[in-house]
């Protein structure tokens, strides 16, 4: 379960910082025709393995405190430093993981879909796509954000107990 | 105001805050409920 949580962990967040520290400032500098490519072929292979490993790394998260509080193997789990590490770092995993199922994912489906119609028939372009992207993006800022004291914490539960003593 | 969120550099120093931030928190727990 351990492994399970670090692998899509890692998956997952490696590939928000890719969004956020290499694919939103070149779209920036894309022409419209290159960006309308990676929109429909690059974006959504990247957003598959985003919202899938996301919730991953949620569920082996769960699994593995559930497992723990249910072993004698941490004697006192529910009272140890390192629960109270875990608690934050997953609450904070977890409001993240929902803003990537509940804002991120459904505005950047609309944009595909959009983008695509557009490439395919000459659709315009909608007059909210610029609405869509925009909560999207600050959703994904938040993330990223959100990711510093998320890391911190779930690392410490096991390399900083000094923290809570 | 600026939205600190709409820059990368923004972004990571919001972020860094906030872990100092709890850092803080979670070492005043400790000193409280020791």
């Amino acid at each position: 379960m351990r492994y399970g949580h670090i692998f899509s962990g890692i998956t997952w967040i490696g590939l928000l910082y890719y969004f956020n520290f290499v694919q939103v400032p070149s779209f920036a500098q894309m022409d419209p025709a290159a960006r309308s490519q990676a929109v429909q072929f690059l974006v959504p292979r990247a957003l598959l393995w985003f919202r899938w490993s996301a919730l991953a790394t949620v569920l082996f998260g769960l699994a593995y405190v559930f497992g723990a509080m249910s072993s004698d193997y941490i004697p006192d789990y529910l009272g140890s430093h390192r629960f109270k590490s875990i608690l934050i770092g997953g609450t904070l995993g977890i409001i993240m993981a929902a803003n990537v199922w509940f804002i991120i994912w459904p505005n950047q489906k609309k944009i595909i879909a959009a983008t695509t119609a557009t490439a395919k028939d000459g659709t315009p372009a909608p007059a909210e796509q610029p609405r869509w992207a925009r909560k999207a993006l600050l959703a994904s800022r938040t993330n990223t954000m959100l990711s510093f004291p998320m890391l911190f914490f779930m690392a410490g539960a096991i390399h900083l107990p000094s923290l809570w003593e | 105001m600026k939205n600190p969120l709409d820059s990368v550099s923004g972004t990571i120093i919001s972020g860094l805050l906030i872990t100092v931030g709890l850092v803080i928190a979670v070492r005043i727990y400790v000193s409280v409920a020791g």
